[in-house]
């Protein structure tokens, strides 16, 4: 609207500040929502940060305490690289097997949907409940998984998956896994929507699997594993639940189990250090701003966005 | 075009029938689908492993090779799980465990997110797709940034805020969240609300309809499955949430959540991995059921997030 159509029709003027009065309404619980619940924290925490808080109440302004007391602890970087390592190896095997599985899926298969929600299934359920029970399938003496090794005729069958530091790792790398199926889901809906005319295109060139998968697929897939590959970052660097209740909240073995957040839940909700653990949960919350603000500057060099159509009124 | 001129070709000099594109791609696809349905069994062993556990009785459980089949099959540790008998072997403390009352907790904090979380999102996600103030795209902005960060650095203040208004051991810092919407609900709310024809809102303000009832009687309604998948996913949500009832309600109180009470379940004065998969599976059960029933809608859902985020 021009200021001279407005000042031509005044009515137009209330009718629209009218419209924008309602938004501001329909949408104040959000931006109150901003302020109490996420500025206002957030700056809060940094106060937190600063002081010695205890859940008993005692807060004495300790300036950068909590952050230089971070180069003294070695759990604080051992959870650091642990759950490092983890997201180092899980986030490019989700990426990978749940390309491979898309492609797959993205054939003549007989049954298609059967497969999509079988797949999906582990993604939607996986909480508390289904971590008790794969501490139970990789139970050394009488797990299924170290059965079926056995069956296999693998050596040494007899592996201490959460009992041992060495293998505890695998053991959360193969559950992060058997989630694969939302990224499976979203490559596959990716896959359906490249549009046939580029693969004729491709053969009329005569482009074999290989070449269509690299200048046309993988093209036309960026933006979905790019998304992909920022939620799964961001919630492996997050990992709570399931090593809590597989490790019945201890980290064990030998810390084996101890993820940053389990490690920060304990500063904080098990020792009481409020105002440590809000330190620690500052130094995530920037390493995690990092990768994202980095993967995005990345984006926009390696994702190939098609030219926006009508959303350019949003 | 090519697959004509290769069979022209193949008529040409007859290929032996392994070499025959069609022949091939027979074989590729059978290939694939052994592949598939054996990728399928694997995802499926937990369930499979859960359910036959929790079935067996205690003492099959501890067999090498373990059996596949519970037998004698038997519904003892449903039982148990069920009615909170977990102490009978090692009573050295009156410990409190029902799964009734758990139950009641978890629907509390469900039902008061559906009202309010998924009310508020859409009332939001309205506002972002249909009116227009300014300052409207920077509001969507903080929507989309909320969407995408790490909830890390909350957890600690939210928690100092709540313990200081005295709501500790309360079911509010569960529900309090849902007044203010949650970003998630109101992106994928907006989104679906983009696709709604707009012919239809200014046909119904010519007709006199305010935008309140035209939110409530018509976007809604036309909306009916995006509502659906939201209240499904909240349901999902809460129902597995774990870490908030943990700080908020404690383990082993009266308001704790059934998620929460597996620790109870685990814990090794008590512990029988029957039970515990009995319990698990029970927890399982709704969540399930809940998926087979709308699990189109769902993967849609899924799908639109992804794809149009």
């Amino acid at each position: 609207m021009t200021v001279v159509q407005q000042a031509r029709k005044p009515w137009r003027l209330t009718w629209h500040s009218k419209r924008a009065l309602e938004g501001y309404l329909f949408a104040l619980p959000w931006i109150v929502g901003i302020f109490a619940f996420f500025l206002y924290p957030m700056g809060y925490a940094v106060y937190i940060s600063f002081t010695d808080w205890r859940v008993t109440g005692i807060s004495p302004w300790v300036g950068l305490g909590n952050y230089t007391r971070l180069f003294r602890d070695p759990l604080f970087f051992h959870s650091l690289k642990l759950t490092t390592v983890y997201t180092l190896i899980s986030v490019p095997l989700q990426l990978v097997v749940g390309f491979l599985m898309a492609y797959l899926l993205n054939q003549k298969i007989a049954g298609l949907g059967v497969f999509r929600t079988i797949y999906y299934m582990p993604s939607l359920l996986s909480g508390p409940a289904i971590a008790t029970v794969w501490g139970w399938l990789f139970n050394t003496e009488f797990g299924v998984v170290n059965y079926i090794l056995d069956l296999l005729g693998v050596p040494n069958h007899s592996i201490p998956w959460l009992t041992s530091r060495e293998w505890i790792l695998y053991f959360y790398i193969i559950m992060g896994l058997w989630t694969v199926g939302n990224t499976v889901v979203l490559y596959l809906a990716g896959l359906q929507g490249i549009p046939s005319e580029y693969y004729e295109a491709a053969d009329v060139d005569g482009a074999n699997r290989f070449h269509k998968l690299v200048y046309v697929t993988l093209p036309q897939m960026s933006p979905v594993i790019f998304y992909t590959l920022l939620t799964t970052i961001v919630s492996s660097f997050q990992v709570f639940t399931v090593a809590f209740v597989v490790s019945k909240g201890t980290g064990s073995p030998a810390n084996g189990s101890l993820f940053y957040y389990l490690y920060l839940y304990r500063i904080g909700f098990g020792g009481g250090y409020l105002g440590y653990a809000a330190a620690l949960a500052w130094v995530l919350f920037i390493i995690l701003v990092i990768i994202s603000a980095v993967l995005f500057r990345a984006s926009g060099v390696l994702v190939y966005y098609e030219a926006r159509r009508e959303e350019g009124g949003a | 075009m090519v697959s004509r001129s290769s069979s022209a070709q193949a008529a040409v000099s007859k290929p032996a029938l392994w070499q025959r594109k069609s022949v091939r791609d027979g074989i590729w696809l059978a290939f694939v689908h052994l592949f598939l349905i054996f990728v399928a069994m694997v995802l499926l062993l937990p369930f499979f492993w859960l359910v036959t556990s929790a079935l067996k009785p205690e003492h099959d459980l501890f067999l090498y090779p373990p059996k596949w089949l519970p037998n004698p099959l038997t519904l003892d540790n449903f039982y148990k799980a069920f009615t909170g008998e977990l102490y009978e072997e090692h009573n050295t403390a009156a410990v409190m465990f029902s799964p009734p009352l758990y139950l009641r907790n978890t629907l509390i904090i469900i039902v008061g997110n559906v009202i309010f979380g998924v009310t508020t999102s859409a009332l939001v996600a309205y506002a972002l797709a249909r009116l227009r103030f300014p300052g409207r795209d920077l509001l969507f902005y903080t929507v989309v940034g909320a969407l995408f960060m790490p909830g890390v650095v909350l957890i600690i203040p939210r928690f100092v805020i709540f313990s200081r208004l005295h709501l500790i051991k309360t079911f509010l810092p569960l529900i309090i969240p849902g007044f203010f919407g949650y970003a998630n609900q109101i992106f994928f709310l907006r989104q679906f609300f983009l696709t709604i024809p707009r012919d239809l809102e200014d046909s119904a303000y010519v007709d006199g309809c305010s935008t309140f009832r035209f939110w409530w009687q018509i976007m809604l309604p036309l909306c009916k499955a995006a509502v659906a998948v939201q209240l499904i996913i909240t349901f999902m949500y809460h129902w597995n949430d774990f870490l908030d009832p943990m700080i908020y309600l404690g383990v082993g109180s009266k308001l704790t959540t059934l998620q929460l009470a597996i620790v109870q379940v685990m814990d090794p004065r008590a512990l029988q991995y029957g039970v515990l998969m009995a319990y698990s599976a029970m927890l399982i059960a709704p969540c399930l059921l809940v998926f087979f029933l709308f699990q189109r809608f769902l993967i849609q859902g899924v799908v639109f997030t992804g794809i149009k985020g």
